[in-house]
């Protein structure tokens, strides 16, 4: 990132600025060589940062890195330090993994594996049903239908909470009308189980997955089809060695970002079996605020294995990734 | 120069845009305030004149979560602020007790602190050893039993109600009436509950009634638990969290909640589709609840407070949650004096919802741990 330099290389002022000074127009980007830096204590090197600070291109980024700060930094920590807080025997507070051990009662770690399992599922499913609907939407190279796709998918991506849950229960459920037109009670079939949320998930899933996937698809360039078929490969040798590696990070992506939204899903969910016997992460935490006594810092503690999970998740993929991106290289 | 200036100021206004937004506390009180913030009565604090002028010179009162079409609050509200002049802030974006309890902890000195609290029992009771309750009687509090008041005299059981089965009698031929009767296999897939025993007071209490129908006792809640679970098990319990949407579209004709929560819902039912919703107070399974209402120690308006605790308890106050079918506590009293309504009362879903048994306090606690733990693992 470069910033702008209004006076080209002004020499160090030999006073101390402060971040607060704001009358001034100095603006100019310090820059000491590495060779001569300044030792961490001399005034000189602070200067820079001060200036630095000051420069119109850090402030501009202020008001996103306080809403950062605010809305994530600041609730994320907050979060942990609660989660490790304890009341001791004598009614102060101490430090301590007793929130965290009252995970193994009740239905806490089999809401874990719960959550687990139904993201996992319904993201797989997601990112295969999504990958094939983009590669033949860009097929058929129209411009028009992609922009179309690109607004639909980014709508439905984002479409969930109660209504969701509310419209499938109207169609799928026990009085649902698609669920008696095709008899789906014959088959075992049940809205109110994992499948069902796996299934009820696959509506904001899939187009998410389409959101992410089908630009990757639309930008393979003709020219590389071209030099394999004249290099005497087939259509599966150019999928194989050229089209998928080079797809691989958008479509890796994607099925973080699917399994991402299944695991943090919550209004739709409660509708849908927030009464019974299937307990997801997401609906425990909504239960534990609810619930008076030392349940707020194990749903805390909840939400720190959750934030955990998710960056577990988000490393193993990005292993994943990078794996697939030396393709690209 | 003027370039680099735009950038700069906005980036000042946003982060100061930022602050102001983020703080705003309270401003110094008036001794009349200050003066009802100690009074455990009208007359302690000066009399009934007095809280009236008080409350009106303060002219605001903060609530939250009171629902309108829950227990006729609408009205109750918009009576009080017509009666007093007084205006009424009133957040309905969450209601649960605990988030109410959470507003009063966090927003401690500051003039958007709540003034009044609607409450389960169990909260009311953890917020009061929280000092967090001021302590005061309202001028009718003769007419109250010892069993609806706390013993620190910070709370008071003002409304409560009945577990009761609801049956949409266009999609059930034969309506089931007590517990016993849902284990019918006819009810495959048509019962369902408003939403988890572990996160709300109402099914929690359903509980508590399915106990007592299956051999087990205030005491002893786990039949209730294993009743949910052989209900579930066969099919007819769906997971659904129950309300006016799915019963209208028949994806769950039997709920069982609260009486004064389902008279509502066939009253809704009635208007949209014509169909009946038959209201069936299981003999079987009797349990009564109340809710605790109760008075902020910190409110920004301790007058007004004050004044709208004495006006839910007056005879006007109880006869409009009356109409909201709602027991309120004073209905016994009320209707020995003939000061009760009586069409509101010939509309109640049970006559004698003050009747039915409610569980201790520490009956209570013990369960919700035993419910916590079993529940998810039991009904499947």
């Amino acid at each position: 990132m470069s910033l702008p330099v209004t006076q080209a290389g002004a020499a160090p002022a030999p006073h101390t600025q402060t971040g607060a000074e704001s009358g001034g127009a100095e603006t100019g980007g310090a820059t000491a060589s590495p060779a001569q830096r300044p030792s961490l204590f001399s005034r000189a090197r602070w200067q820079g940062v001060g200036s630095a600070l000051r420069s119109p291109a850090t402030l501009s980024l202020l008001p996103l890195g306080l809403i950062l700060l605010l809305f994530f930094i600041v609730p994320i920590v907050g979060m942990a330090i609660i989660a490790i807080t304890v009341t001791t025997q004598d009614g102060g507070t101490g430090v301590g993994m007793d929130n965290f051990l009252a995970l193994n009662r009740g239905s806490h770690s089999a809401a874990i594996v719960n959550s687990v399992q139904v993201s996992l599922v319904g993201s797989a499913i997601a990112a295969v049903v999504g990958t094939l609907t983009s590669f033949c939407i860009a097929q058929i190279r129209s411009e028009k239908l992609d922009s179309v796709v690109a607004v639909f998918t980014s709508v439905l991506a984002n479409d969930g909470g109660a209504p969701l849950a509310f419209s499938f229960i109207v169609t799928l459920g026990n009085a649902g009308v698609i669920f008696g037109m095709l008899n789906l009670g014959a088959t075992g079939f049940s809205l109110y189980s994992w499948q069902g949320l796996v299934v009820m998930y696959q509506y904001f899933l899939i187009p998410t997955m389409i959101m992410v996937s089908l630009p990757t698809f639309v930008g393979l360039r003709k020219e590389w089809r071209e030099a394999n078929a004249a290099l005497g490969g087939s259509a599966s040798t150019f999928w194989r060695r050229v089209g998928l590696p080079i797809a691989a990070p958008a479509l890796l992506g994607g099925w973080i970002l699917c399994f991402g939204a299944a695991f943090a899903t919550h209004a739709s969910a409660a509708v849908l079996i927030g009464a019974g016997g299937y307990p997801l992460i997401p609906l425990n935490i909504g239960d534990l605020l609810g619930q008076a006594g030392d349940s707020q810092q194990v749903a805390m503690a909840l939400g720190v294995t959750m934030v955990v999970i998710a960056v577990v998740t988000l490393f193993a993929f990005n292993r994943l990734q990078s794996r697939s991106a030396r393709w690209m290289r | 120069m003027t370039r680099t200036h735009t950038p700069k100021l906005l980036g000042v206004l946003g982060v100061v845009t930022l602050g102001l937004t983020a703080c705003g506390g309270g401003g110094e009180e008036t001794e009349a305030s200050a003066n009802w913030r100690d009074a455990t009565s009208a007359e302690d604090g000066g009399g009934m004149e007095q809280l009236i002028e008080d409350a009106q010179a303060e002219g605001q009162f903060n609530a939250m979560g009171l629902f309108e079409d829950w227990a006729n609050y609408g009205e109750l509200l918009e009576a009080f602020s017509e009666e007093y002049g007084i205006e009424i802030t009133n957040d309905t974006s969450t209601g649960s007790s605990q988030d109410l309890i959470n507003a009063v902890v966090n927003r401690q000195g500051q003039d958007s602190s709540l003034d009044y609290l609607d409450t389960g029992v169990s909260h009311a009771e953890e917020a009061a050893e929280d000092g967090l309750l001021a302590e005061y009687a309202p001028e009718t509090i003769e007419d109250i039993g010892e069993e609806y008041t706390s013993e620190s005299g910070t709370w008071i059981n003002h409304l409560g109600g009945t577990i009761a089965i609801g049956c949409d009698t266009s999609r059930v031929d034969d309506c089931p009436e007590d517990f016993e009767d849902l284990l019918d296999p006819q009810y495959s897939g048509q019962v369902a509950l408003p939403s988890s025993p572990t996160a709300s007071e109402g099914s929690f209490m359903i509980v508590h009634a399915a106990a007592e129908a299956n051999g087990g006792s205030f005491d002893d809640i786990e039949p209730g638990i294993e009743f949910f679970g052989e209900l579930s098990e066969m099919g007819n319990l769906i997971p659904v969290e129950a309300d006016a949407g799915t019963v209208e579209t028949g994806e769950t004709p039997i709920v069982i909640n609260w009486d004064y929560l389902l008279q509502p819902i066939a009253d809704d039912l009635e208007e949209d589709t014509g169909a009946e919703l038959e209201i069936n107070l299981p003999e079987d399974g009797q349990v009564a609840s109340f809710y605790a209402a109760s008075i902020n120690e910190d409110a920004p308006h301790p007058a007004a407070a004050r004044l709208f605790y004495e006006f839910l308890f007056s005879d006007e106050g109880q006869n409009i949650l009356l109409e909201g079918y709602v027991s309120p506590v004073r209905l016994d009293a009320m209707i020995e004096d003939g000061t009760v309504d009586e069409e509101a009362l010939a509309e109640l879903p049970s006559q004698d919802g003050v009747e039915a048994p409610q569980p201790t306090l520490e009956q209570r606690e013990a369960n919700q741990a035993i419910v916590n733990e079993q529940w998810d693992g039991t009904v499947q």
